[in-house]
């Protein structure tokens, strides 16, 4: 009985009870002293109630009460099976779904109609038995997809899914200038609009969708933030000096990034070319030395002559800091004679050129008489009919990449200079080290006054202030320097979080209206919702108990008659 | 005076009348034409030259209507010719009672009474149509050119339709004090004198005009002032003068840029206009041509020695001089001599024409020029541009005297001269003519494409006998039908040594059975001074070359060997491969032979023999030499900073904005825009006015929105730059990739 009641007033119970039994002490020992014994337990009787009334009155009791109903129906936003479900189950009880519903108010077994529970309430479901009638999918955009951020050049590609809108027009759209536009076809639909953008920045372009008739049904906010290309250090080891060399490091300069050449004079006597970076000379090959670099552009042969101990300072470097290693192999027998660490299997290839496309140009690009042939984690950069001309492949943090490519020089010298800037931009950022990054945002919208959530990696706690509120963070408890919050944003438009307070260390973040991109939110509440259902299991749930108040009246009614039976009594004696 | 006479002189004076005004019609009719012509095509009359030009076109209509001719006389005709009931009598009114009979007098008063009567019907000749028909064709023709747009103004100095005034605005937005205001504005452009063109002038103040041009500004304003001047976008500033409560200024236009008026008022207020566009057009050069002539000619011995040619020229606006310039070479290899002459044309260009065409004709023997000898020349033209006039040039032109004494070799295509300075060009031009060939098989004939490529296999084997010279300095021999023929005479030699009676018999059916040719003897083989002796007679034992070339170049031999085989097979296709070898085996030749020559002028130190080859490597430093990144900077910060600063207006409520971004926009555009003007005046007067707030607050978002994208347009495409991509690896990716790494090394 007792695991079955409880009070409301938690706190300070103690003295409202110790209180009461005072005070009943004291009024039954006054009764009891009274020399009129007349109707004394009576009164003794009455005064017990009294002060229980009293002091119940002042706890609040309740009730555990086990829920006994069977079937809860939640009718969510688009909800059509409202009739025809109250016909087949007319003792279930209907609740339209709003913010305020508890998950108390919910029965074990729910069935969820119309577009389902937002996915940041579906917790309040618990583990109980869902059933979800999935309703058609809402026409519109129903998905899209994008990079919201990107490096200062880089093209923005949008994928969109669509759905029902046959007919009608996609257009992309931002300072002031039509960038890309699609027809939508029959029925589920994807298409891919694209623009580029010359300013660093942030910028919201707008996706407008208009019928057949031109006429504007709907446009959306399409946040993107285009980053200044980041300048990274390149190390150029040479035997000799080479026009390969020289044109790559005039590329280099170009496009504003800093490199230093190494070449090899005689034995021990080098020859040393900075630009930007902080490296005075490298006579020999250190794990130290070589972490600031991003990457390193050496020649085979360069490689197989350098000491063993210069070799592995290289592995470890790629391995343990994450750089990337460019070897550039002009003949197989050099490719035979890599460290195993660079090796990759290769063969003999029908012919030494390789067809690049450029601008509708079909250029020809000089390459040694063999091909790599890729193994399982390899990537491959370039390859053509033979097999592999470029391929990469992970060491530890960093990557290896091969390359049979000679003379790319001569694109330059052909005039094709656009040609030669794309393959070598290509074949840097084959290897390139990755830009660490320490914040994930989800590039999933976020909407004012809902949950996002964002992901931190820090191997300390770090202080993470948005606006002027500390946020929270929880660590992950199997990795370590995981940490993930919620922020529940609450300006439309471009926000902002600071690590460690500064504003040195600050992340944008787009935040929409809460009716932007509604076919999108529709779409996405199905397909959590169908989830939860999917996972749900009707026999594991357990009953659900809920606290139900005993009417506090009861207790006033029988305080009010104690004491007017004690008031009364003396006078009708 | 009688009541008919009055008449009479009525008449007289309202027919007067309306041949005046029918000259007045006639006058505005042409003076709207003259007026409206003026305006759009900038002939430069004002209004006085217009006032001079109305008088003598009014005098000369004046004189052809004569209206004085009308007299009393002429209108009593008028109306004996018109009015029957004046019975032929009129002129009795005009004539004097006294001289008249009795009979006269009557008739006068008798039909004096019955004109009186009838004066409403007297009027003088009214052709309506006349009149009125000139007039109203001119009036419609000066509306239709005016505002037609296919009658559009050529002058861009005089573009009617924006012709606003100046438009002053302060620069401090506090100031609430209304601008002095402009009251005549004038711009005036005198071309350079060399042009002959006339100066013009307009209210427009975007000035087109050529470069070297002077630029003249006039304005006048409605109250005093302190200052104005002229400032370009560069922030050059050029004040103007005070002459007659008017301002001058005068600049000589050099460059294209953009201006705006500046001026300061008594209380040293600033006050700016909107920005305008300086134009400076060139003066192109010069176009000459070289017609009836081949490119390339090369004349035979007993050909004529004349080249005759015709050369058309023009200019813009002036041709100055034109002349020949000729080069002559005699002599070929090293001691190849050239010698310059300047020729003129029989008749020179007459100065300031705009274009002429000569003909001339050059004796290569007033040249002093022989068989074997080239004369290159080409026609050189100048303009009357001052004071530096524009020079062009026609193509070269080839003319040769062909030397029979040489061998020479028969080239493709339709060269006249022998072009071949380098020894293995040949080669290459027969591949890609093989190439040719094999392209064009579809359409060519089968016969031709067979000749075709005979023709080819035939110049293929006098390349190779060519390259053959080179195996033996004396001998033109190499692997040909001579060396065969070598080879077949030693066998014979070697039969007839087989034979004892050879020496005694005499061999019929045998080459050389009469010893008509002279035998050579054989070499002795034992013979000890043969190592020691130079022998220029056996091509194999030439010195010329070491031996690897010689290898080489015999396997080149052997190659174009095999390629003419298959060019005479009529199967180019499968020439190519051997030709593509032999052009590279000859490459490699070529390189081989290359010798190497250090720059003009400089002396390398001498070489210390006691040091060189020792391999002894103190002196050698280690040297890092450090380069300046110049492409690190933003590049148009200021513009950057604009397109940022514009998109977080968009999303603010409130338009309130900071002027000097603007400002900062507009003069870093302006170093751009010097390059394409217009392409970018319409948003310096954008970023002008956003700078100094001049922009209504409902048309904000809308300028604001257009600068943005004239600013993005501005900035010049990115070159294609690695860029370095985000990656986030937290512990346990490290651990499951190192892991990964581990697994696949093993």
């Amino acid at each position: 009985m007792i695991e079955k009641l409880g009070v409301r007033q938690v706190d300070n119970w103690q003295f409202f009870l110790i209180g009461g039994l005072l005070l009943l002490v004291l009024l039954t020992w006054i009764e009891l002293l009274r020399q009129d014994k007349t109707q004394r337990m009576t009164r003794v009787i009455a005064i017990v109630l009294a002060i229980t009334s009293l002091v119940l009155l002042a706890l609040k009791p309740f009730y555990i009460k086990e829920n006994t109903d069977d079937l809860t129906i939640l009718l969510t936003n688009g909800s059509t099976k409202r009739d025809s479900l109250m016909l087949a189950h007319p003792n279930a009880r209907f609740i339209e779904w709003s913010d305020t519903v508890q998950s108390s108010h919910l029965s074990p077994n729910v069935i969820v109609d119309g577009y389902g529970i937002p996915e940041y309430d579906l917790w309040k479901v618990g583990n109980r038995s869902i059933s979800f009638i999935k309703p058609l999918a809402p026409s519109g955009v129903i998905d899209i997809s994008y990079l919201n951020e990107v490096n200062e050049g880089e093209k923005i590609e949008i994928s969109v899914k669509t759905n029902g809108i046959a007919g009608h027009k996609l257009v992309l759209q931002g300072l002031g200038e039509k960038y890309d536009s699609a027809v939508i076809g029959e029925g589920l639909d994807m298409v891919k609009l694209s623009c580029k953008l010359k300013a660093v920045g942030m910028y919201v372009l707008t996706l407008s969708q208009f019928d057949a008739t031109d006429q504007l049904i709907n446009a959306e906010s399409i946040p993107v933030i285009i980053n200044p290309a980041k300048k990274f250090d390149v190390l150029l080891i040479n035997a000799f000096p080479t026009f390969e060399s020289r044109f790559l490091k005039q590329f280099l300069e170009a496009s504003g990034h800093n490199y230093f050449i190494r070449s090899q004079i005689s034995t021990d006597k080098y020859r040393y070319e900075s630009n930007g970076t902080n490296v005075n000379e490298m006579s020999r090959l250190t794990e130290a030395g070589l972490k600031p670099f991003d990457a390193i552009i050496i020649n085979a042969a360069q490689l197989i002559a350098l000491p063993r101990n210069q070799q592995q300072a290289l592995a470890n470097a790629v391995q343990n800091y994450g750089l990337g290693i460019l070897v550039v192999a002009s003949d197989g027998e050099l490719v035979n004679k890599l460290p195993q660490w660079a090796y990759s299997n290769y063969k003999k290839a029908k012919n030494e050129l390789f067809i690049l496309s450029s601008n509708n140009n079909e250029l020809e690009v000089g390459t040694s008489p063999y091909r790599f042939v890729p193994s399982v984690l390899s990537e491959v950069v370039y390859a053509d009919d033979d097999g592999s001309i470029v391929q990469s492949k992970p060491y530890g943090l960093g990557k290896v990449v091969l390359s049979s490519f000679i003379s790319t020089y001569e694109l330059s010298l052909a005039g094709y200079e656009d040609a030669y800037q794309n393959l070598w931009k290509k074949l840097i950022e084959s290897c390139l080290r990755p830009q660490a990054e320490y914040w994930s945002i989800p590039t999933e919208h976020n909407y004012v006054h809902r949950p996002m959530k964002f992901e931190l990696r820090s191997d300390t706690l770090s202080r993470v202030v948005y606006g002027t509120d500390d946020i929270p963070l929880k660590q992950n408890l199997f990795v370590g320097d995981k940490w993930v919050s919620d922020v529940w944003p609450n300006n439309e438009g471009w926000n902002y979080v600071d690590i460690n307070g500064q504003s040195g260390d600050r992340k944008y973040f787009y935040v929409h209206k809460p009716i932007a991109f509604e076919s999108i939110q529709m779409e996405k509440r199905v397909e959590a919702n169908s989830r939860l259902a999917n996972e749900s299991n009707m026999e594991e749930t357990s009953p659900i108990n809920s606290k139900e108040d005993i009417s506090l009246w009861w207790f006033y009614i029988i305080f009010t008659i104690s004491m007017a039976y004690l008031w009364l009594q003396p006078k009708f004696r | 005076m009688s009541s008919g006479y009055k008449i009479l002189n009525r008449l007289k004076n309202q027919w007067r009348g309306l041949l005046v005004l029918e000259s007045v019609l006639w006058l505005v009719g042409l003076m709207s034409l003259v007026y409206v012509i003026n305006s759009k095509y900038g002939i430069g009359l004002g209004n006085v030259h217009l006032i001079l030009v109305l008088v003598p076109i009014y005098t000369l209509l004046l004189l052809y209507f004569k209206p004085w001719k009308v007299d009393i006389k002429r209108s009593a005709q008028w109306v004996d010719l018109k009015l029957e009931d004046a019975e032929n009598s009129a002129y009795l009114l005009i004539s004097d009672t006294s001289s008249l009979s009795f009979l006269a007098t009557l008739q006068q008063q008798r039909i004096s009474n019955r004109i009186a009567q009838m004066a409403k019907q007297i009027y003088p000749p009214l052709h309506l149509l006349r009149m009125l028909g000139p007039f109203v064709i001119m009036v419609l023709i000066s509306w239709v050119i005016n505002i037609s747009p296919a009658f559009e103004s050529l002058h861009p100095n005089n573009d009617n339709q924006n012709t606003s005034p100046i438009i002053f605005n302060s620069a401090d937005t506090t100031v609430k004090k209304e601008p002095a205001k402009i009251l005549t504005q004038t711009v005036s452009v005198r071309p350079p004198a060399y042009t002959g063109l006339k100066s013009t002038s307009s209210a427009q103040m975007n000035v087109a005009a050529l470069i070297g041009s002077r630029v003249n500004w006039l304005l006048e304003f409605n109250q005093p002032i302190n200052k104005v001047l002229i400032e370009t976008v560069g922030g050059s500033q050029f004040n103007f003068t005070k002459r007659n409560d008017k301002y001058q200024v005068s600049l000589s236009l050099e460059e294209s840029g953009f201006y705006k008026f500046v001026f300061f008022d008594e209380a040293e207020t600033r006050y700016e206009s909107d920005i305008y566009q300086l134009i400076a057009i060139e003066d192109e050069v010069p176009v000459a041509e070289i017609t009836d002539l081949n490119r390339f000619t090369q004349l035979e011995i007993e050909d004529p020695k004349d080249v005759m040619f015709t050369t058309e020229m023009r200019d813009d606006y002036g041709l100055a001089a034109a002349s020949i310039i000729a080069t002559v070479s005699k002599g070929s290899g090293e001691s190849v001599k050239f010698r310059e002459e300047q020729l003129e044309f029989d008749k020179p260009i007459s100065m300031g024409s705009k274009s002429a065409v000569r003909k001339k004709s050059i004796n290569l023997d007033d040249l002093k020029m022989e068989p074997g000898d080239e004369l290159y020349f080409y026609v050189e033209v100048f303009d009357i541009k001052q004071p530096n006039p524009n020079r062009t040039r026609t193509e070269t032109y080839f003319v040769s005297i062909r030397d029979t004494t040489e061998i020479e070799f028969t080239l493709e295509g339709s060269l006249g001269v022998d072009l071949m300075p380098d020894y293995f060009r040949s080669q290459r031009q027969l591949i890609i003519d093989t190439e040719k060939l094999i392209k064009n098989k579809p359409t060519l004939a089968k016969k031709d494409f067979n000749f075709t490529s005979n023709e080819l296999g035939f110049d293929q084997k006098a390349l190779r006998l060519k390259y053959g010279q080179f195996m033996g300095e004396e001998f033109e021999t190499g692997i040909t039908e001579e060396t065969q023929e070598m080879v077949e005479e030693g066998l014979g030699e070697t039969q007839d040594e087989n034979d004892p009676l050879a020496a005694y018999s005499h061999a019929h059916d045998t080459e050389n059975e009469h010893n008509l040719v002279p035998e050579e003897e054989q070499e002795d083989e034992d013979d000890p001074l043969k190592a020691y002796m130079h022998d220029h007679d056996d091509p194999e034992e030439t010195t010329l070359y070491i031996a690897s070339i010689k290898g080489k170049l015999r396997a080149a031999m052997n190659e174009m060997w095999d390629a003419e085989l298959y060019l005479r097979l009529f199967e180019p296709h499968k020439s190519l491969p051997y030709q593509y070898k032999a052009l590279e085996l000859i490459k490699e030749i070529k390189n081989h032979a290359r010798i190497y020559v250090h720059r003009m002028g400089f002396d390398p130190p001498p070489i210390k023999e006691e040091k060189r080859l020792t391999g002894d490597l103190e002196k050698v430093e280690t040297l890092t030499r450090f380069n300046e990144n110049e492409n690190k900077e933003i590049k148009y910060p200021a513009i950057l900073a604009a397109l940022n600063y514009i998109e977080q207006l968009k999303a603010s409520v409130t338009m309130d904005y900071d002027a000097t971004i603007f400002k900062k926009a507009g003069d870093e555009l302006g170093g751009i825009a010097i390059e394409s003007p217009v392409k970018y005046l319409d948003a310096l007067q954008n970023l002008q006015k956003l700078s100094i707030r001049k922009v209504e607050q409902d048309e904000l978002p809308k300028i604001l929105v257009k600068v943005q994208n004239q600013l993005h347009q501005a900035i010049p495409e990115n070159l294609p730059t690695p860029v370095t991509k985000a990656s986030s690896k937290d512990a346990l990716t490290k651990l499951y990739l190192n892991q990964l790494n581990k697994t696949a090394n093993d």
